[in-house]
């Protein structure tokens, strides 16, 4: 299964304009592996549990299958979460549109179909 | 019968305190107890009641702090104390850490013995109160528990109501367990959190024998909302809450048993969303249903902070305002400034509270930024969050794929419009 995630991962990291990706399953464990620059992994899991819990809430406040995009000055971190909880998580450079998020989440929602998560 | 044990690997230290302190405890009931090894310490504990363990540090095999720790897992109740020939300031921040509510002195001289015993004899007079107690009538333990995740605490909220005991177990600021008579994991969670009274106590925490729970403290008490919210009580349907009242009744198909997401169906999803009403009719019965359902709770919750936040700026290319389907501004304590078309304004400020919460998590990363505005999409509708000067704003279509630069636009024009948004701008 982490493997797929992984897998996941490193497909999303490589389309052009993300940055960093990671995944937080539906019991808050974080998938992520460094494939670009090393990071503090400790850091990381939290942006990525952070994401998590705030899409998830989102999500029952009847905001149903939303797909978040955090703006900051000088990244976009987009977010989306399947129909049993797993959340992607993804950095995304500030000047991408919104074909990469679609192809994110044509990559990620396909990626779900091969899993039981 | 108040019975004082001594823990200590020095016997002639043993035996001296217990002569000397049978001896000035005559014709009272206390009881003088002497332990050579933390394994003989078991034993008496296991055997008989014991009021006060007082612990010497440094001992082999199992030192003072493994043994405080131990009788916090094994015997919470029993006060505890520590004893030691090495009164130093880390060993004395660890031990009161783990429980000890004493730190004394080893005595060297009859003075310094009877400071310890007057010490250890007011501890016995105290009942053991670490912690405290409450009634919950006019507290909310979903507030109790907010406070108790977001300060990082480690302990076991105990709640008893009429229908028995409940704890639930936070270890550093999460909550990884609960138990509610027979039930536990989640079923137990949201049983104690739609409890409508009772009462409350905070123990020293332990490892619970299993960890069932995984969700953010955030999550769960959203979800307790949601069940308290579908139940009716929040809109005055209810009495007050009765301080002997169980828990209310929730459909069991509606329980959460797993925290997986699916089990919440959003009404967008499947097509049985009501058509909406107009904006204006909307506003006017949000503006009657606001007096006839419920008033907005004035907040007592982490305050918003906006500090970090520039204000949006508008973009570039002239947007063109939408009607919003949905507007909902609160101030940076919480308190309602704004709504238009939200049933449910004070779920919204939860959900404002919590962007604002993960907000902080997420910035103050320098290649980040600082965060301009949030954006939603959902399959019907688009949303914006933002906090600009002092206020959180929540502005929502209900139409896919609206640009984002209109939809920021209108909720500016309705912000910037609110007394409280020009007097924040201007101090800021």
């Amino acid at each position: 299964m982490r493997e797929t995630f992984i897998e996941l991962q490193r497909k999303i990291e490589m389309l052009p304009g993300v940055l960093r990706a990671g995944i937080c399953l539906h019991n808050r464990m974080v998938i992520f592996a460094d494939f670009k620059s090393p990071g503090d992994q400790a850091i990381d899991e939290t942006i990525w549990r952070a994401l998590a819990d705030t899409i998830q809430v989102a999500h029952l406040h009847k905001l149903g299958s939303p797909r978040m995009c955090w703006n900051f000055e000088r990244v976009k971190v987009l977010c989306m979460i399947s129909e049993k909880g797993t959340t992607l998580g993804v950095i995304v450079d500030k000047n991408s549109n919104d074909e990469l998020g679609d192809r994110i989440e044509r990559v990620f929602r396909s990626a779900l179909e091969r899993t039981v998560f | 019968m108040t019975t004082l044990l001594f823990v200590d690997d020095d016997l002639a230290f043993l035996e001296s305190i217990q002569r000397v302190f049978k001896t000035w405890s005559t014709g009272t009931p206390l009881v003088i107890e002497t332990a050579h090894s933390v394994g003989d310490a078991i034993m008496i504990l296991q055997e008989s009641p014991v009021t006060v363990v007082v612990i010497d540090i440094r001992m082999p095999v199992v030192d003072g702090l493994q043994f405080l720790r131990l009788l916090n897992r094994k015997h919470p109740n029993v006060q505890k104390a520590i004893l030691t020939g090495y009164a130093e300031e880390e060993y004395r921040t660890a031990c009161l850490a783990h429980g000890a509510a004493l730190f004394l002195e080893k005595p060297r001289n009859t003075d310094e013995m009877k400071s310890v015993y007057a010490a250890l004899v007011q501890l016995l007079e105290f009942p053991h109160t670490r912690g405290f107690s409450g009634v919950l009538q006019q507290a909310s333990l979903a507030d109790m528990l907010q406070m108790l995740c977001t300060g990082g605490n480690s302990l076991i909220l105990q709640v008893k109501s009429h229908d028995g005991l409940a704890e639930i177990f936070i270890r550093e600021g999460s909550v990884i367990h609960a138990t509610a008579g027979n039930s536990d994991g989640y079923d137990a969670f949201y049983q104690v959190m739609t409890l409508r009274g009772g009462e409350f106590h905070t123990m020293p925490f332990f490892d619970p024998p299993k960890c069932t729970i995984s969700n953010s403290w955030e999550y769960l008490l959203m979800e307790s909302a949601r069940l308290l919210d579908e139940s009716g009580v929040l809109d005055g349907e209810e009495s007050l809450p009765a301080p002997h009242a169980g828990p209310i009744p929730i459909p069991k198909t509606q329980r959460i048993t797993s925290p997986l997401i699916k089990v919440v169906r959003s009404p967008f999803e499947n097509g049985s969303l009501p058509a909406v009403p107009s904006y204006s009719r909307m506003e006017q019965e949000m503006e009657t249903a606001s007096i006839a359902i419920k008033p907005v709770r004035q907040r007592e919750t982490v305050p918003i902070a906006f500090s970090a936040i520039r204000l949006a700026q508008k973009p570039s290319s002239a947007p063109s305002p939408l009607r919003l389907d949905e507007l909902v501004v609160c101030s940076p304590d919480g308190e309602l400034l704004k709504n238009v078309g939200c049933m449910n304004a004070q779920r919204r400020i939860d959900l404002l509270e919590l962007f604002s919460n993960k907000m902080r998590q997420l910035g103050g990363r320098p290649e980040w930024g600082a965060l301009e505005y949030l954006a939603i999409q959902g399959k019907d509708y688009t949303a914006t969050v933002e906090f600009p000067a002092g206020v959180g704003a929540f502005g929502l279509v209900r139409r896919p794929l609206v640009p984002t630069a209109d939809l920021r636009a209108s909720v500016a024009n309705a912000v910037q419009i609110l007394p409280e948004f020009t007097q924040a701008s201007t101090l800021a």
